[in-house]
Formats: structure tokens, C-alpha cells, sequence
């Protein structure tokens, strides 16, 4: 609010989204409604091999669309994965792209549309609102809870060169649309299941207390952390519990509304300088780091954060600051151990000689300047120290 | 090549841009570029519409009409809507609708040559219009599209025929005034002789065979008078085509006295006719007014004089290469060559025609060193000079 009691101006993006089982099959539809005529179906190797490729695939080619698949994506795409992409597009003609994935080929997809209608390299876009010609139109569906690159206006890539990720941040590249569907989950291994839901899980925590957030963001980014913190591991325990990946799903949905509106904070911009130096799945870096985070940040946003202990089902009632800020962390490590995820950042392979460096790349990451919290290096280096 | 999210801009600048505050912080629109193209569109579609030229976008192998401008459908008198999806068969008259139509239908017709064909298109008033329908493949978007033009030629045909018209009153009014000078010396010579012969008959006694001799003159001159009208009234004539056997040689000849008079005096006429020359099948007419033009042109393009040359002679397929490429018989040709050879300039400039047996003329065009042939002509006083020629026979 400002002095006169408005609230502040706030846009609210995202896509057309068609939520539940069965939304996959849709493809040739909006396809066909976008006027698309030759379709670059961008995807990985792993999500190929479950099958979910063919039957959209299937959908399409029955619109009496063409289509090329591009499946040359690694996890965290590479700068020459979106260019290699962007060209195939230009060579076979595509006039649209369907992602077909998690985040690395949603990303990369994101990338691929940027380069091809913008025709400049991938790294130019890096920052905010650098995409200035709209990217052809983009259809997503996720088959990983968590990234909810399928909704946001992130695309992250990652420079092999400078051994970092970069953020493009744009309204211009939120899909089209996109179709969520929580069958497409049953084929993620656990511990990626866990991770990416642990990322959602932190999407909502940093939208919520985000210096962005605003009362469009706050009950998508509340929801989320009730539906991931409620179901995660019970669908961990039941993989084949359709309803109970739905709520997973539902849950990251939801996360990403909430983050790609009210952007996220250090734990991302932390997050993302050491997946560039690693290799390390965002997931895994966001769990290993929420609990730092969550300590660093709690005394700048402390009553948002008792509403945040309220929907991961935590009676905070009576406790001091200080108690409710351990609450919070005991149960952010209770939930990350449950579902497995207990690497460190020492055991991950992080030096405390690599730190610096770390810090320097996540104070410039532009995640970092919506943190409830404004640290300098110093501030940020302590937080990754702690998490070795 | 990068910039950093850091460069010179503070937390608060960037964090309103996420939130979606800045300038660009637009989602996609195509909307703007939408209704540019469309205005783009519209104006093309006025250009086309408002084109001299009726134009057809043709599907294959269908030969349905998919799309015409505004002028095509004046052209056929109906309106744009019922040229669309027709077969262009049933809009164009045979034979340009059938090419057109095979065209359309014709294997690997992408790679094929485009087409012309003039062709009479009888409206529905009962007035004919003549066009020149031209077609040619197209590539949009991977299909294959003929597009066909059809140009009204109506009205160049009449511009072409009124200028052949004057062209031929002109050199009427060139001759008439030589004519009219010759005219009255047989004429004199005539009434010389009427005078004579009743000088003859008042006189008593007077011998009849004497008489006779007086008629026998006033008869050369009347006759010598009657050719000289027939030959106005041969370059007058503007009669419809009436293809013939018409022997060059004998109409050079008869014409010989005719060019004579249109060429100057320090021109001289050199006629050169080959014996073996077998009659063509043409218009007497129209090959008259072929030879004077050349002949006019030739002369034009000589100011200072020299030689008017005039050749006939036979040739085979052969020698003519790609001028008969499309002759459908194999017959003999024969080749009337009008040359202006200049003493100083020393090129000639030849303008020739060619013509074979089952008729039909074709330009040859002058070698690429040749002065241009002037088309312009100036009055000029005609020469009576006629200079004798090979080759022999008698106009009637
Ligand atoms: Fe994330």
C-alpha cells in the first residue's frame, strides 16, 4: 500500500491454462486454433522414452498439422541447445512450438521462440523486458510438477562459457497456452518428483513474501503451499495415486501463477548461480538452500511468514520470533527429508573456495531484487556457507 | 555482446519491470501488425483491382478460380463473385481457356514455360473484344497457382490499324503529287493529239490511216493514264485480308514506278530479284504496304542518299533458324530484303521480311551493328527517274 492507502499497480499474466487429466490430448486443438501449420515439438530424450511425445504427437499430426521434434535438450538447456533449436525451426519452417517436458525444454522452447523471431542470440535477452518482438505462439505441457516454466514469464538458460544460468524475464514470453495434466506425472522417478515439488513449494514461499507479491499473487502462492506441503509425501509413498498428483500438480500450478506475477528471491537467485557452476538439477539447489534462506529473510517478512508456517500446517501460536522462524526451518528440513532429498551443498560438491564467485553471480541475478530482504555479498556468502 | 542485469540500473528500476510496470512489459500483440498488413493488403488489392488488366489467380490442377481483380470481371461482364471458384475453361474462350486449362492440369507444371495466345472474346452485347491472354506458373506456399492476364488489345489494334491508315494516306499524298504532274503531261499529250486529229478531220480530203495513227496515240495515253489510277487505287484500298499466290518478283515490279517517286533523286533504286522464286501465299495488298513502308523507312534513314536496294530470293528452313522454329510445314521460304547502303556511312541498315508458303510474315531483325531504321519520314519531293531492273515482267 502506499501513503494513501491504494494498493500499488500490479499486472497479473498467464496464459490460457486447461487444467486435469486428459488436457494433453488438446494439443492439436489450440494448434489448430493458434492457425499453426508446421510445429517444432520440442522435448527431451526422457520424456520421449514415457510416451507422452507420441500421444500429443498423435493429436497433432490428426489436426492435419506438420510437425519436426527437438529433442537435442539437456537438463538446464544450454545457450547452443536454444540456438541449435532456433535454427531447426527456421530450416523445417515452424510457425509455432509445443513443449513438451519439465522446465529444461519449456525453457529451451522459450529460448528457441525468443531467437527465432528476434533473430539475435539467446544471451542478448538475458534481464528484463529485452524481448521486444513476440516470439511465435508457444504451447506447453509440463510433465514435471515444480518448474511451472509453462506459466511464467522466466526462461532460464544456462552460458556453458561463463559457467552461470541466465534469467530472461519477460512478459513476452509467457505461453500461449497451456495444458496441465497430472497423468503425465506417473512417470517421474521419486526423487525427481520430490525435488520438484520441493521447488514449488519454494516458488510459493518466495512469491509469498516477495517485495512484488500482491493480493492477484498471494492466494495462488497460500494454495500452493497448503496442496504441495498437505500431498507431497503421500504421493511420494503412492506414485500411481492419481488424485494425489493432481494436488501436486494443482500445487505447482498454482506456485507458478503466484512466482511469475510476484517474481521470487534469493533462494532463486542462489539457486541458479550454483546450477550454472554445477550442473546440479534446480530442484535439488532450491531444497539444499530454502531453510538458509527462509532464516535470512524471516525478520524482514516476519507476519507474512506466520501466514506461511499457518498453510504448511504449522501452529505458530505463542511462540516467540525467533521459535517461529526454527519452526518453519525444522519443518522445511522434516519435509526435504522425508521425501529424501538430503544432499548438502558440501556433499553436492561445493568448496568453500567457490563461494565467493557464487555470491557475486547470485547478487546480479535479477531474482535477487524482489527479495523481502536486500542482502550484500557478504550477507549472501554467510547463507551459502551455512548450507555446506 | 551481454549486458548484466546489474548495468547501471537500480534494484527499484528492475524490480517495477518484473512486476510488469515497464515500458515494454507488453505480453504478445500481433494486433498493431495485423491491421498494418491488412491496410498493406488493401491497398495492393486496390492496385490490383484498378490494373488495365484482367488477372486471374488459377488453382491446379483444378483450373478453379480462386482469385480475379475487379478488372477481370469487367472485362467478362460478370461479376468478381461468379468468376470465383468457375473453371477458368468456362471463363476464357478456346483456345487461350484450354491452354490455360492444361496448363493448370499439365505434369511438372511448375517448371512450365508460360503461355500468350491472342484470342476474339465475343461480350454480351454482341461486341468483340480482343485479348492476349498470358499465364505462368507460381509457387505460393509449397502450391502450385497459375496466374493468368488477360489484356484488352482492342483498342491498340485499332491505334495500330489507324496508323497504318495514315501511313498509307501519306504516302498516297506523297505520290498524288507526282502522279498528278504525270497526269497531266498524258493528258496534254492527249489533247495534243484530240487537237491534232480535228485539225485532221476539218480538213477536206484528209488521209483516214493518218486518223488512225492520231487515235492509236490518244488510246497509249488514255491507258498509261488508266495504270496510273489503278495504282492509286491500290495503295488506297482497304480491303479485308484476301490471302493469294502473290509472285514478289512481279510486285516489286509493278511497284518499281510507285517507290520511285518516294525516294530522292540522289537515291538510287537497285532492284535485284532472284528467278527461282515460287509465289507466296498473302495479301497483295498487305504486301504492297509492307514493301513501301520498308522502302519508306529505308529511305528515311538515308538523308544524304546512296542506295535503296531491293532483293528478293528463296531460302530453306535452315537459313532461317529460330524465325521458323514454330513454322508447322517444312516448305521453302522466300526473303524480300529492302537495304539502305550509305556511301559514308558505310553500314547498312537491312530491314528485311520473310515470308513462306502457307503465309505469315516475321520481322528479321536488323544485326545488332545496324544504325536503327528511322520510322520517321519527311515529305520529299518524288523522283521520275526509274532506273531499269533485272528480272523481267509486266504489270497489268
Ligand atoms: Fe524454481
Amino acid at each position: 500500500m502506499d501513503p494513501a492507502g491504494y494498493p500499488e499497480l500490479r499486472k497479473f499474466f498467464a496464459p490460457e491454462i486447461t487444467f486435469g487429466a486428459g488436457a494433453r490430448f488438446s494439443a492439436g486443438r489450440f494448434a489448430t486454433n493458434l492457425g499453426l501449420e508446421r510445429v517444432l515439438l520440442v522435448t527431451d530424450n526422457g520424456v520421449r522414452a514415457a510416451g507422452w511425445v507420441d500421444q500429443v504427437a498423435a493429436r497433432i499430426e490428426q489436426a492435419g498439422i506438420a510437425f519436426t521434434v527437438f529433442a537435442d535438450v539437456t537438463p538446464n538447456p544450454r545457450a547452443e541447445e536454444v540456438m541449435a533449436g532456433a535454427r531447426v525451426f527456421q530450416q523445417e519452417k515452424c510457425d509455432g512450438i509445443v513443449a513438451v517436458g519439465g522446465g529444461s525444454p519449456m525453457d529451451c522452447a522459450k529460448g528457441i521462440g525468443i531467437v527465432s523471431s528476434n533473430g539475435r542470440h539467446i544471451l542478448e535477452f538475458e534481464g528484463v523486458d529485452e524481448v521486444r518482438v513476440p516470439m511465435p505462439p508457444l504451447i506447453c505441457i509440463p510433465t514435471t510438477g515444480g518448474t511451472s516454466a509453462d506459466v511464467s514469464q522466466f526462461a532460464i538458460i544456462t552460458d556453458l562459457e561463463e559457467h552461470t544460468k541466465i534469467a530472461v524475464i519477460s512478459k513476452a514470453v509467457v505461453p500461449d497456452v497451456s495444458l496441465v495434466d497430472p497423468e503425465t506425472l506417473t512417470t517421474m522417478p521419486p526423487y525427481l518428483t520430490a525435488c520438484t515439488a520441493l521447488d514449488a513449494l519454494v516458488h510459493a514461499i518466495e512469491a509469498f513474501v516477495s517485495n512484488a507479491s500482491s493480493p492477484l499473487t498471494d492466494p495462488h502462492a497460500l494454495a500452493a503451499m497448503r496442496l504441495v506441503s498437505a500431498h507431497l509425501v503421500a504421493s511420494m509413498q503412492r506414485p500411481d495415486d492419481l488424485e494425489l498428483r493432481a494436488q501436486i500438480m494443482l500445487g505447482s500450478l498454482e506456485a507458478g501463477l503466484a512466482f511469475s506475477n510476484a517474481s521470487l528471491g534469493a533462494n532463486h537467485a542462489m539457486s541458479h548461480s550454483l546450477g550454472g557452476l554445477l550442473d546440479l538439477a534446480h530442484g535439488e539447489c532450491n531444497a539444499m538452500l530454502l531453510e538458509h534462506v527462509v532464516a535470512f529473510n524471516h525478520a524482514a517478512a516476519a507476519e507474512r511468514f506466520d501466514k506461511i508456517g499457518g498453510a504448511i500446517g504449522l501452529d505458530l501460536r505463542g511462540m516467540s520470533t525467533q521459535g517461529k522462524r526454527e519452526a518453519i526451518c525444522a519443518e522445511v528440513r522434516r519435509l526435504r527429508r522425508a521425501v529424501g532429498v538430503e544432499t548438502s551443498l558440501g556433499s553436492a560438491g561445493v568448496h568453500r573456495s567457490d563461494v565467493p564467485a557464487l555470491a557475486k553471480n547470485a547478487m546480479r541475478d535479477p531474482c535477487m531484487v524482489t527479495n523481502p530482504r536486500r542482502p550484500n555479498q557478504r550477507d549472501i556468502e554467510v547463507v551459502y556457507e551455512e548450507a555446506l | 555482446m551481454k549486458r548484466r542485469c546489474d548495468a547501471g540500473e537500480s534494484w527499484e528500476e528492475k524490480r517495477a519491470r518484473i512486476i510488469g510496470l515497464g515500458e515494454a512489459s507488453l505480453h504478445k500483440s500481433y494486433y498493431p501488425e495485423l491491421r498494418q498488413r491488412v491496410a498493406e493488403l488493401e491497398r495492393f488489392r486496390g492496385l490490383l483491382d484498378h490494373a488495365g488488366d484482367g488477372i486471374f489467380l488459377i488453382q491446379t490442377p483444378s483450373g478453379r478460380v480462386v482469385d480475379a481483380n475487379e478488372a477481370a470481371a469487367e472485362l467478362l461482364g460478370r461479376a468478381r463473385d461468379a468468376l470465383l471458384a468457375a473453371s477458368i475453361a468456362d471463363l476464357l474462350p478456346d483456345p487461350a481457356g484450354a491452354a490455360v486449362a492444361a496448363l493448370c492440369a499439365g505434369e511438372r507444371r511448375e517448371e512450365a514455360p508460360g503461355l500468350t495466345i491472342a484470342v476474339p472474346l465475343a461480350r454480351g452485347d454482341g461486341s468483340v473484344l480482343h485479348l492476349e491472354v498470358s499465364a505462368r506458373p507460381v509457387v505460393f506456399r509449397r502450391e502450385v497457382y497459375v496466374v493468368a492476364v488477360a489484356r484488352d488489345t482492342s483498342e491498340r489494334r485499332r491505334l495500330e490499324e489507324q496508323l497504318q491508315q495514315a501511313q498509307k494516306m501519306e504516302a498516297i499524298g506523297q505520290l498524288a503529287g507526282g502522279m498528278a504532274h504525270d497526269f497531266n503531261n498524258i493528258l496534254t499529250g492527249i489533247l495534243g493529239n484530240v487537237e491534232l486529229l480535228a485539225e485532221e478531220l476539218r480538213r477536206p480530203g484528209s488521209d483516214p490511216a493518218a486518223w488512225l495513227e492520231e487515235v492509236g496515240r490518244i488510246e497509249q495515253g488514255a491507258r498509261r493514264a488508266a495504270a496510273l489510277t489503278r495504282q492509286i487505287l491500290l495503295v488506297s484500298r482497304r480491303d479485308v485480308v484476301r490471302p493469294a499466290d502473290v509472285d514478289l518478283n512481279r510486285t516489286v515490279i509493278c511497284m518499281r514506278e510507285m517507290l520511285r517517286r518516294v525516294i530522292p533523286e540522289h537515291t538510287a533504286l537497285d532492284v535485284d530479284l532472284a528467278e527461282d522464286l515460287r509465289p507466296v501465299r498473302a495479301d497483295q495488298g498487305q504486301i504492297e504496304q509492307v514493301v513501301m513502308n520498308l522502302v519508306l523507312n529505308a529511305r528515311d534513314a538515308m538523308p544524304e542518299g546512296g542506295t535503296l536496294a531491293i532483293e528478293t530470293a528463296r531460302v530453306d528452313r535452315a537459313a532461317l533458324g529460330a524465325l521458323a522454329a514454330d513454322a508447322a510445314d517444312a516448305g521453302t521460304f522466300v526473303r524480300l530484303t529492302v537495304r539502305d547502303l550509305r556511301p559514308r556511312a558505310g553500314r547498312p541498315c537491312s530491314c528485311a521480311r520473310t515470308t513462306r508458303r502457307s503465309g505469315g510474315w516475321r520481322r528479321t531483325p536488323s544485326s545488332a551493328a545496324d544504325t536503327p531504321c528511322s520510322r520517321q519520314r519527311t515529305a520529299r519531293r518524288p523522283s521520275t527517274s526509274p532506273r531499269p531492273a533485272r528480272g523481267g515482267s509486266t504489270c497489268s
